[in-house]
């Protein structure tokens, strides 16, 4: 077998940092940000999604997000949505991705996440909590 | 004005608890099978199962009603809110030449269209993954996939691609472009996917 070369090791060296990635801001207009450790980030595309960040979009706010399993996501105005918990493996392209929609208005289409596992995709609301299997929806929580 | 009764104001906080409701709309698939979505209560006890392209099920007070609703009218309700998805990603294969990790000349072709695709897109990011046809053991191939994307990545950086962009993976022979026996040497399957989101 080939033994791998130096630029390989540095590739792959180098794409490490951006590895907490979740997903990434594709489009932003109005009020839009995320709310990470207390502080309001304001969001422009290319913007890095981590864990535990809670999207939060004014009156007239609104953007969307594409994550690293292909799950699409666009968020309406008045809408404040935690990323509570994503698990991804690369290899396999399992993994669990849970998040909280507080209030507001969103649209999903699943991703690799809920195609390989249709436990795993899970949008939590203040009153119940609703499973997403490989499909494209609209969620509303006022 | 209306005059409220000693009843009518404490009937108020329940209208107001019963009020706090929530919603999921099911749209038509984008390959025609709209899939599912199953409602829990907080606890996680299953209420309903939706799964017919344009259905609507509310949840309030611990229950939940479905109603149909005519699939092309959640394209037209939810216009707006849809016209706010990015993109789909975009899928680019490179192959390679035997006993190689040089792309294939019509592989190399496909690099400036890639460059060009992460242009036309507002906060690019790349998934780069590699695949091997089903010939050894399951681990090695894992990690040879792996190998491959990396050499993809490493060719692309020396060409001028943003290092903070890309995430790298190697998938193995999970995923056969070409469905083969165990065991079988396929060029179609010997390939890297570059994932354009």
């Amino acid at each position: 077998m080939r033994i791998i070369g130096t630029g390989a090791v540095l590739a792959i060296a180098l794409a490490q940092p951006a590895w907490a990635d979740i997903g990434r801001i594709k489009l932003a207009s109005g009020a839009a940000s995320i709310e990470r450790d207390g502080k309001l980030l304001p969001l422009k595309p290319g913007f890095v999604i981590e864990t535990g960040d809670t999207l939060v979009t004014g009156a007239r706010g609104k953007a969307g997000a594409t994550f690293i399993d292909n799950t699409r996501l666009s968020a309406g105005p008045g809408t404040r949505m935690t990323f509570r918990s994503f698990d991804y493996n690369d290899t396999t392209q399992k993994g669990r991705f849970v998040s909280f929609l507080k209030k507001g208005v969103v649209a999903i289409i699943s991703g690799r996440i809920a195609r390989n596992d249709p436990q795993a995709m899970r949008v939590e609301t203040p009153k119940n909590i609703y499973v997403i299997r490989r499909a494209r929806v609209v969620l509303n929580v006022k | 004005m209306m005059r409220r009764t000693a009843l009518g104001w404490l009937a108020a906080p329940l209208l107001l608890a019963g009020c706090a409701m929530s919603q999921v709309a099911l749209g038509p698939g984008e390959n025609g099978d709209a899939g599912s979505v199953a409602v829990l209560n907080a606890a996680g006890t299953e209420l309903a199962v939706v799964d017919k392209a344009g259905a609507v099920a509310s949840v309030s007070g611990g229950s939940a009603s479905i109603k149909a609703m005519d699939s092309a009218a959640f394209d037209a309700k939810y216009a707006d809110l849809l016209a706010g998805l990015p993109t789909p990603p975009r899928t680019f294969v490179l192959y390679f030449k035997e006993n190689s990790v040089e792309p294939t000349e019509d592989s190399q072709a496909l690099l400036a269209e890639i460059f060009a695709e992460i242009k036309k897109r507002a906060g690019a990011d790349l998934e780069i993954t590699g695949h091997t046809d089903t010939v050894g053991p399951e681990e090695v191939n894992d990690a040879f996939s792996l190998r491959r994307a990396a050499e993809i990545t490493s060719y692309l950086f020396s060409q001028g691609l943003d290092k903070t962009i890309v995430r790298i993976g190697g998938r193995g022979e999970r995923e056969l472009r070409e469905q083969t026996p165990d065991e079988t040497s396929s060029a179609i399957n010997r390939r890297v996917e570059v994932i354009v989101r």
